[in-house]
């Protein structure tokens, strides 16, 4: 029979609804967090763009800074010029050698002559038509500065060399008027001002004439003739944003500034920044890898990267402890409302009987002298009462259960024996509902195992009880038993499953069946018949001997509860199993539904040959600190025939045992907690009396403890036997009924 | 059709030298190759030049000589086998020696190849980085290269430079200046001539005297040490050996305070532009050009610029015939690190020197290739006399191994004595002690390559 072990519950429901929530949460902060470094990226990104081209404005003033300064000394030196005392060109030129000797920046200045000689600082003289550097100033302009190329005429030297130039206005010296004054420096001298570092070396920093050719770049340049030229360098990479070529030149060209994306053509991403450099046709380029960009950026992402994830996991973790601090004030909250859902119910639960107790006692006072309502009254005062006894005894159990604090009993028995037991016990009900009952249990092998016994009974009593209240007439109850040998050496898997063809369950209250005080209101069922604890005692009980019970139920076709447990084979009996199929089913064939009228009738005749007999009457001592319990139980004994002596205390137990003649008391009822001597003690003391009959005398503990550990204490201090309160009359009477049996007098 | 069996002759040559070049290469370069490098990696050479004016007698298109050596450069990669070379060829100007060479090296703009003067490139062979060129040299080219040329790079009896041409320097004077002082007679015409120091000091009077203010007697220069040999060589024009037994500097002799005073009275008797310590050589090179300066030095590759303007002279002393300075230009190989660049870069001159073509471009100046020189004799303006002429060579650098310190120390000191801030004899001293010094410093720091 499939089980169906696993319920999915609202929680796990909401299990998942909110690692649903977290997952879209985390997934939407995660997208949020890439737009955000996304947007962050290209703002740091456009702002570096910004500051490149800053860079690149500020190192032009730089650039144009130092010409105006170049300027400034060749104004001055024409200045001083004009203050000398020279008279004749030799003088002039000798004047000249020196400014040029003193200057850093000029290896040779020249004065230009309104007839267009040059004159040098090293004395030679170019005659206007071996230069045309007067032409520079045609266009009207107060100053120019251009890379020595020769083209404008051969001077002094074959060095990479600047050539600077200002207008004068007609300057005299003797007969000469002079329209210019021209510089010529090395390129070294002034490289370091127009190569400017920047991004800690990574930017690097050229200047370039409108046709392109470097004036000063980071690489060695070629020759005068040979010079490298930027657009050549420019076309051996790609030019990225949709700029040409000719756009770049007619940007140069044109003087702009502007910022373009190169590939340069090792592969490198960079950066190129352009500024016109003013009154000069010369353009300032600024070339920055794109990974210094980066590389800047890097610190910056990581720093916000890092402190959003720690966010991100403050969040996370704050949300852990508000989650967990719910979770746990909604389970106390839950804990608080199912303890006070059960003291409300034990409570309903308690006062039900306790009402119809009080009811049926107020009856009984009216109808004293009526015999026959006396009867029905008194007989329903007796069944009140044994629900009530069910009631406090599960009550106790669950709690017990619940708390851990039940010990289960780890003693030898036989399995057979405890399913005939609860077979037995429900024999009369199944016959009384016309229940029809089917024993399957060919696969008993392993009969002899360790466990308790008795919950194991408890457990299947209150599903076989179940079943049979629920089993309509002519419906049919399955006893099933199977049995396998475990993987583990020794031990047995044993699952049992009653199965009946009663009203079943609806699936709402299958999910809440082993809770407490769970029980399906059925219009049809017109009373009911149990606690509403049984199910989930058997449930706790099954879970402590670390088994399963499952149940299968279709509402209007019938329920199916099974028990799997696992349990090691007794050792001392461990030879005598496994037992065949044959066999099992021969032992059980009493209790089987094909026998049970036959069963029914022998525990019939054993029940009338008892009560048939007639004894001589049995003494009994009876040691009891109530007064009312004493009263009621020597009115039952004395109306049952037994000789009854009563005592308050265990001390004067023993002392009535002592003094009496041997063998005069056939059995001791003896209360466990009484004033002066409590049971236990006075039974040790009885059985050390000495005297023949203390060993043998039959001494029952009386007890509202009702747990194993109460029985245990009783059998340990020398009692024989254990009758729990409320007594359970017919079950004392048929001890007592033994103990006649066995020879009492 | 003489060009072409030249190369054709070369290339045959070369493929047979090739071969074995290849052997050497691969020898070299496998067991590298299996670790370092994969053997299809490109080489890279970086080949620096100084900004040089040359002049090809077959070829007027050659200018400078690096247009010459990026010829031999691309020649070589188009034939050279051994591997796929990329060859970098990159100028630098003539003051910029230890920007483009000491500063660059360890370097990605380290040198692989430099070509110079020897007087410049004397001092890197003392840095253990220029390799010696002995391996890369048959008995072939042994015998064509001039023994003169050899010897001069030559150090410790290893060879660290290639020669490829040398130049001969001796004074120019412009006829017609030397007409207008009244000079007709000391005008020579197809001879390099020579004037004892009284004729000198007569000539150098007369233009004083005779020529227009502007104009002036002759170069003189000490703004910096660009050209300071020639003044070097007029310090013997007393008899002065320049340099003692050791190589030391030996100035503090009568004939060397003699040769400073002749200069430095010079400069009172207005031989010499105003203030020329201000000046550069190429200041009186362009003075010189214009016809604003009588006697310049030039060289046996740049007489070709003036034509018939010029007679040539040698430069006063330390006799009556006078003397002249050789300057040996050529191949350095620089060992940074890597074996198959140094290799490959043997195999560039090894290629050069099997090329007729390529060692003819060295005609113009003088040829270190006898054959060369053989066959382009008649075309190379006063060859027979310039080489007739160097049995009047001076040594300008001894045995220092630092020339270009001492030429930092020089120039200086020259100017000190035009100012007249020193006398002949401090100046003297002060050569003899500072340079020696930088000689010992030179050659107690001196590394060589073996």
């Amino acid at each position: 029979m499939a089980i169906e072990r696993k319920e999915h519950g609202p929680e796990e429901m909401n299990r998942k609804r909110y690692i649903l929530i977290f997952l879209v949460s985390f997934a939407l902060v995660i997208v949020a967090v890439c737009v955000y470094l996304g947007q962050l990226s290209a703002t740091v990104a456009g702002n570096l763009m910004d500051t490149v081209h800053e860079i690149s404005r500020h190192d032009v003033e730089a650039i144009e800074g130092a010409l105006d300064n170049s300027y400034a000394r060749l104004g001055s030196i024409a200045k001083r010029m004009e203050v000398y005392d020279v008279q004749t060109m030799e003088e002039a030129q000798e004047q000249l050698n020196l400014e040029a000797a003193s200057s850093a920046l000029f290896n040779a200045v020249y004065l230009l002559a309104d007839d267009g000689t040059l004159y040098s600082s090293t004395y030679v003289r170019l005659a206007p038509d071996s230069h045309a550097y007067d032409e520079m100033f045609a266009d009207g302009r107060e100053h120019f500065v251009m890379l020595y190329d020769d083209a404008n005429g051969r001077l002094e030297t074959t060095r990479e060399s600047i050539i600077y130039g200002m207008r004068l206005d007609d300057m005299k010296i003797g007969d000469h008027t002079f329209v210019g004054m021209i510089g010529r420096g090395d390129l070294t001298n002034i490289r370091d001002q127009l190569l400017i570092e920047s991004f800690e070396g990574e930017g690097v920093s050229s200047v370039i004439n409108s046709y392109g050719y470097y004036i000063v770049s980071d690489a060695p340049v070629t020759d005068l003739a040979g010079r490298d030229n930027f657009y050549a360098t420019l076309e051996m990479g790609r030019l990225e944003d949709g700029m040409t070529l000719e756009q770049v030149r007619e940007n140069v060209a044109e003087g702009k500034s502007f910022i373009m994306s190169y590939i340069t053509p090792s592969g490198e991403p960079t950066v190129l920044s352009f500024a016109p450099v003013e009154d000069t046709a010369w353009s300032y380029i600024m070339t920055v890898p794109t990974h210094v960009f980066e590389q800047r950026f890097a610190p910056f992402m990581a720093l916000t990267v890092g402190m959003l994830i720690a966010v991100i996991l403050v969040l996370i973790v704050m949300t852990a402890i508000i989650y967990g601090f719910m979770k746990s004030t909604v389970s106390a909250n839950a804990k608080a409302t199912a303890r006070a859902e059960f003291l409300s119910n034990m409570s309903h639960e308690i006062r039900t009987p306790l009402n119809g107790i009080i009811g049926l006692n107020h009856l009984m006072e009216r109808h004293l002298d009526d015999e026959k309502a006396m009867k029905t009254y008194v007989r329903k005062l007796g069944q009140t009462a044994q629900y009530l006894l069910s009631l406090v005894n599960d009550i106790l159990d669950v709690s017990k259960l619940q708390a851990g604090k039940v010990e289960l009993d780890e003693g030898p028995f036989d399995l057979r024996t405890v399913i005939e037991s609860v077979c037995e016990m429900q024999r009369e009900p199944m016959e009384a509902g016309g229940i029809r009952f089917v024993m399957e249990a060919e696969g008993l092998e392993y009969p002899y195992l360790l466990g308790d016994d008795t919950r194991i009974s408890q457990v299947l009593m209150n599903i076989l009880s179940n079943a049979v209240k629920f089993t309509p007439p002519e419906g049919t109850i399955t006893f099933r038993v199977t049995q396998a040998a475990s993987s583990i050496p020794n031990w047995v898997i044993t699952t049992i499953s009653i199965a009946d063809t009663g009203i079943g369950m609806t699936p709402e209250f299958r999910q809440r069946i082993f809770d407490n005080f769970s029980q399906e209101r059925n219009s049809n069922r017109n009373s009911q018949k149990g606690t509403g604890l049984g199910m989930s005692i058997s449930n706790l009980l099954v879970k402590q001997m670390n088994g399963e019970l499952s149940v299968e139920s279709e509402l209007g076709l019938g329920s199916c509860f099974t028990v799997m447990l696992s349990l090691l084979m007794d050792p001392d009996r461990r030879c005598e199993m496994p037992i065949d199929a044959v066999a099992a089913n021969t032992l059980f064939a009493s209790v089987s539904g094909e026998e049970r009228e036959g069963a029914a009738t022998a525990t019939v005749l054993l029940s009338e040959e008892a009560s048939a007999s007639d004894q001589l009457p049995l003494k009994v001592l009876i040691a009891e600190d109530n007064e009312l319990n004493a009263d009621i139980l020597s009115s039952i004994l004395t109306e049952e025939g037994y000789d009854v002596t009563v005592v308050t205390d265990g001390q004067q137990a023993v002392n009535a045992f002592a003094m009496s003649d041997l063998h005069e008391f056939a059995a001791i009822l003896m209360d466990a907690q009484m004033p002066v001597l409590d049971g236990y003690d006075a039974a040790r003391e009885i059985r050390r009396l000495g005297r023949e009959d203390a060993e043998t005398v039959k001494i029952f503990a009386c007890t509202a403890s009702t747990f194993a550990e109460d029985r245990n204490r009783a059998l340990e201090s020398g009692m024989d036997d254990f009758l729990s309160k409320p007594l359970n009359v017919p079950a004392m009477l048929e001890k007592l009924e033994q103990v006649r049996k066995e020879g009492g007098r | 059709m003489v060009r072409d069996a030249h190369r054709e002759r070369g290339r045959r040559r070369w493929g047979g030298r090739s071969l074995t070049a290849a052997v050497l290469a691969i020898a070299l370069v496998v067991p590298l190759g299996c670790s370092a490098m994969p053997s299809e990696e490109p080489v890279h050479l970086l080949i620096k030049v100084p900004r040089t004016s040359h002049d090809a007698i077959f070829d007027d298109s050659i200018t400078e000589v690096d247009q010459v050596v990026s010829r031999m450069a691309e020649a070589f990669e188009r034939d050279y086998e051994g591997a796929e070379v990329n060859i970098e060829v990159e100028v630098f100007e003539q003051n910029q020696y230890d920007a483009a060479v000491v500063d660059a090296f360890d370097t990605e703009e380290a040198p692989d190849v430099l070509y110079g003067d020897y007087f410049n490139m004397s001092t890197y062979i003392h840095t253990g980085r220029v390799v010696p060129l002995d391996d890369a040299i048959d008995e072939e080219w042994r015998e064509d290269v001039f023994d003169y040329l050899w010897a001069m790079s030559t150090v410790d009896d290893r060879v660290y430079m290639m020669p490829y041409l040398a130049r001969q320097n001796v004074l120019a004077y412009k006829k017609d200046l030397f007409v207008q002082a009244g000079l007709e007679r000391y005008i020579q015409d197809g001879v390099i001539g020579s004037w004892t120091l009284e004729e000198w000091t007569f000539i150098l009077d007369a233009l004083t005297t005779n020529l227009p203010e502007n104009v002036y007697p002759m170069m003189m220069y000490a703004a910096s040490s660009q050209g300071d040999t020639h003044i070097m060589t007029l310090l013997r024009s007393a008899g002065s050996s320049f340099f003692d037994e050791d190589g030391h500097f030996a100035l503090s002799t009568p004939e060397g305070i003699a040769a400073l005073r002749w200069i430095q009275d010079g400069v009172d008797r207005g031989w010499f532009p105003p203030h020329s310590e201000n000046l550069e050589i190429e200041a009186c090179s362009s003075l010189f050009r214009q016809d604003q300066l009588a006697i310049y030095m030039v060289n046996n590759a740049s007489i070709g610029r003036y034509g018939d303007t010029i007679g040539l002279v040698n430069f006063p002393g330390p006799d009556e015939e006078g003397c002249a300075t050789t300057f040996v230009s050529g191949f350095e190989v620089f060992d940074n690190g890597d074996p198959r660049k140094v290799q490959v870069a043997k195999d560039f001159l090894a290629y050069v020197y099997d090329d007729e073509e390529l060692l003819g471009y060295a005609a113009g100046a003088l040829p270190a290739s006898r054959s060369v020189a053989e066959r382009s004799a008649d075309r190379i303006p006063l060859f027979d006399q310039f080489m007739e002429n160097r049995r009047h060579v001076v040594d300008f650098t001894g045995s220092n191994p630092d020339t270009r310190a001492v030429r930092e120390i020089f120039h200086g000191v020259i100017h000190d004595l035009l100012m007249d801030f020193v006398t002949p004899e401090e100046a003297a001293a002060a050569l003899d002690e500072r340079c020696s010094r930088a000689i010992d410093e030179g050659v107690a720091s001196s590394t060589l390559h073996l």
